[in-house]
């Protein structure tokens, strides 16, 4: 048996960070929200969710420092986060369902007695949310030149777009909240806290993604196949986005 | 065994070594270990659930219990245990991860790390359905968690549930994109979509059929906790929302969810009749083709539980037609599995009892399933015991029996011995003979009126049948609690005292028995094996020999 060979299937290869990750996400996250809405215990749900997000943030950071630019880069991201989207597009599809079931069973739609509300601020997020199309597309560019800093400059300013766009949001909703547009007066207000909800959720997400690739790229490595996919997953949200605004908003 | 083989220096084949190199592992079998001792777990768990309600089943009245709050918990951790812990993990987790990738002669699956965050999720889904024995507030709303109940207080923590649900499901789509990409990318040199193993084609398809379906279930239970806790009102009738339209959403997921376990334990029993009978696969690509259709058919079969939910006649109509579709892929599967052992010198191996016992359990489990397909006969039993009675043949009996036929016919790559063989037959004829006598008796108690979920049957007293069903059931009860422990006891005896098994013991002509150690190392393949054009896992007549490329494999990592 060959050198290599000897080398290559004598180690077991090993990563604390999937599990990590996998406690972290699938274990404290899920128990700081049970605590917070079933039994209404404030502060072991903060310290579940410190430890939750810890795990999990900490465990991806580790993750992509160990793959990105580190392993043999297979281009398989892109063809299994096409796949992830569809099962997105699916978990959306089935919340769709339940919506267009509310609005086609109602006489009138909206329900008589919903609270007028405008569409202003959530266009004007939506607009700014879509310039990060533009700032990722810069981004990806800039790996393929072999400019990893200034990739990684292209994410963090598409990571602060995402940021702005969550501000908005969460504004919006105050707004909304106090013109008595609350989440359960009817299917209405139902269905546009939720999609703007999941849409906020996929945001929350998508920036994580983004920041595990950065501090790889400020170390000059980068993987052309993993940030494919991140900027695949951008996209994703982001046209997620403005169907949400004209679903909710304007049709 | 050549050195060529070994995976370690010394030429020698094993297993990890240290506790991290177990914890911390990417590496696919290892993997397939952990999701092996986690669905065994679950399977314990929920085999305990059910015991107890068996024994409370007994005889007429309170036998263990009175208290209806604590059967409704056994209920609960039953179904969804059973089928989330136990079955779905064990062929798409142990399956899948321990045996595809070295079957398609892959080092690995093709992102380990996603891998070894799936099987943690997995762990993370089961400890918390776990915490349900020891939560005050138990979740009590069965494991389909029908609202308006689940979303009550009396329902218990929904959260919990939805959690479990969503966690596991997550681990379930991490796991099909994972091994689709495997699949389809990491195929050895030389092996085309025909030359795969139907355990890889059912396995495939199965997690193609997850990924389509299970958002759907995840969207339908997050939806069940924001209404209780949040306020808001999908399912909530005041609020615009309309409450059946969770059944929709949850049975268009849950009932294709049986083919998810199906289709897998009909490709471990494909394995093992044809290595058993020597024979070809019987009509290989009209069993590759039939497969694939359960995909479509599959989808559109959801509406026949709810028959009885005051549906338009058209719809039931269509639906029966739609549901009586999924015969024809099923029947082809069935036929080509008969086709498999026709004039073939069978050895009826220990494995081999087991996946008979797993045939024989679905053809009686399938025949029933026929009528229930019907609107008309459906209106007279939906929810009583003949539909229990027909899902624990088809899923829970033959499925479990095709999965343990699976880990025996796998156990020496696992352990490096052979189970032994009587030990093996006998708890395979227990289980057979165990289950029966618990399922067999209670279609007669379904037609004779007994419903589903009762804790108790007072009323039916003075009904003989259902009396004596419910007697006989719980004595099969006893049969298959003793075969379960003889086969655990095989396994324990099998590792530590078993015959050391020779490299390929059934004589398969599949890669993972022919070109790799038996207890295969990291990477599975010190070099990238190679199949020949006319190379096939099912011929035992001249089929060429798989090589190995001169190169080492790439880090695999």
């Amino acid at each position: 048996m060959s050198e290599d060979i000897k080398h290559y299937t004598a180690h077991w290869h090993t990563s604390p960070f999937p599990m990590m990750v996998g406690f972290g996400s699938g274990l404290f996250l899920p128990w700081a929200f049970m605590l917070q809405f079933n039994y209404e215990q404030g502060t072991a749900a903060l310290v579940c969710l410190a430890i939750g997000t810890a795990l999990t943030v900490a465990g991806g950071l580790g993750w992509a420092g160990e793959t990105i630019g580190v392993i043999k880069d297979e281009n398989w991201s892109p063809s299994a986060m096409f796949m992830f989207i569809g099962t997105e597009i699916m978990t959306i599809a089935a919340v769709l369902v339940t919506y267009w079931v509310a609005r086609l069973g109602a006489p009138v739609w909206p329900p008589v007695g919903t609270p007028e509300i405008s569409a202003t601020e959530p266009l004007l997020a939506t607009i700014i949310l879509l310039v990060s199309s533009i700032t990722i597309g810069i981004a990806r560019k800039r790996q393929l030149d072999g400019n990893a800093s200034g990739f990684a400059m292209m994410v963090l300013l598409s990571v602060a777009i995402w940021a702005v766009f969550m501000v908005m949001t969460i504004s919006n909703w105050n707004h909304l909240s106090g013109e008595g547009f609350t989440i359960g007066i009817n299917a209405a207000a139902t269905a546009l806290y939720a999609f703007t909800g999941i849409h906020f959720a996929h945001i929350v997400i998508g920036i994580l993604v983004m920041l595990t690739c950065v501090p790889s790229a400020l170390k000059g490595r980068t993987s052309f196949s993993y940030t494919r996919a991140m900027t695949m997953y951008v996209h994703f949200v982001n046209v997620l986005g403005l169907y949400v605004l004209f679903q909710v908003y304007y049709w | 065994m050549s050195g060529f083989m070994g995976h370690e220096p010394n030429g020698r084949p094993g297993w990890p070594k240290t506790a991290r190199e177990w914890l911390f592992t990417v590496d696919h079998k290892v993997i397939g270990v952990w999701y092996l001792i986690g669905s065994l777990a679950s399977f314990a768990v929920a085999g305990l659930a059910a015991t107890l309600m068996r024994i409370e089943l007994g005889s007429v009245g309170p036998d263990i219990t009175s208290d209806g709050n604590i059967y409704n918990l056994w209920l609960t951790m039953h179904g969804a245990v059973m089928i989330l812990g136990f079955q779905i993990p064990a062929l798409l987790g142990f399956v899948a991860n321990y045996a595809v990738p070295i079957m398609v002669g892959a080092k690995d699956m093709a992102f380990p790390r996603v891998n070894a965050f799936s099987v943690w999720l997995l762990w993370s889904g089961i400890l918390i359905a776990l915490a349900n024995l020891v939560i005050p507030d138990h979740f009590n709303g069965m494991w389909t968690g029908y609202p308006p109940y689940s979303t009550s207080d009396a329902a218990g923590n929904t959260a919990l549930y939805t959690m479990v649900v969503v966690v596991l499901g997550m681990s379930s789509v991490f796991g099909a994109v994972n091994l689709a990409c495997t699949v389809a990318f990491m195929r050895c040199k030389g092996m085309g979509w025909f030359q795969m193993p139907l355990t890889v084609w059912t396995v495939f398809t199965a997690n193609i059929i997850q990924l389509i379906f299970v958002p759907v279930l995840a969207a339908s239970v997050i939806l069940l906790s924001l209404d209780k806790y949040l306020g808001f009102g999908f399912y909530n009738p005041e609020t615009g929302g309309d409450v059946l339209l969770y059944q929709n959403l949850f049975w268009f997921y849950s009932h294709p969810a049986v083919y998810v376990i199906l289709l897998p334990f009909m490709g471990i029993m494909f394995e093992i009749f044809s290595v058993s009978a020597k024979n070809m696969v019987f009509s290989y690509k009209s069993a590759v083709y039939a497969i694939l259709a359960f995909i479509p058919a599959g989808g559109d079969v959801w509406v026949h539980h709810a028959f009885v939910a005051g549906l338009p006649d058209w719809l039931r109509v269509l639906m029966s037609f739609t549901t009586l579709l999924i015969s024809l892929p099923f029947g082809l599967l069935m036929l080509s599995l008969v086709g498999t052992l026709y004039k073939g010198a069978i050895r009826y191996s220990g494995p081999m009892m087991w996946a008979l016992g797993a045939w024989m359990i679905l053809i009686f489990g399938a025949l029933t399933g026929i009528p229930n397909a019907l609107s008309a006969i459906d209106y007279g039993i939906s929810d009583s015991y003949v539909i229990m009675s027909h899902f624990h043949y088809v899923m829970a009996v033959s499925g479990s029996m095709a999965t343990f036929a699976g880990i025996f016919y796998w156990f020496p790559k696992l352990t490096g011995r052979i189970c032994n063989e009587t030990m093996t037959k006998l708890s395979a004829i227990g289980f057979f003979i165990g289950m029966n006598t618990v399922m067999g008796p209670l279609y007669f108690a379904g037609i004779a009126g007994m419903p589903r979920r009762y804790m108790d049957y007072q009323q039916f007293a003075d009904n003989a049948v259902i009396v004596g069903a419910q007697h006989w059931s719980t004595i099969g009860l006893y049969i298959t609690f003793l075969s379960v422990l003889l086969m655990v006891v095989t396994w324990i005896h099998g590792m530590l005292k078993g015959e050391k098994s020779s490299q390929n013991p059934w004589g398969s002509q599949s890669l993972e028995w022919t070109s790799t150690a038996l207890i295969a190392g990291q990477g599975n393949f010190p070099t990238p094996v190679e199949v020949a054009e006319d190379w096939h896992p099912y011929r035992y007549i001249d089929n060429p020999k798989p090589t190995f490329q001169p190169a080492p494999a790439s880090a695999g990592h």
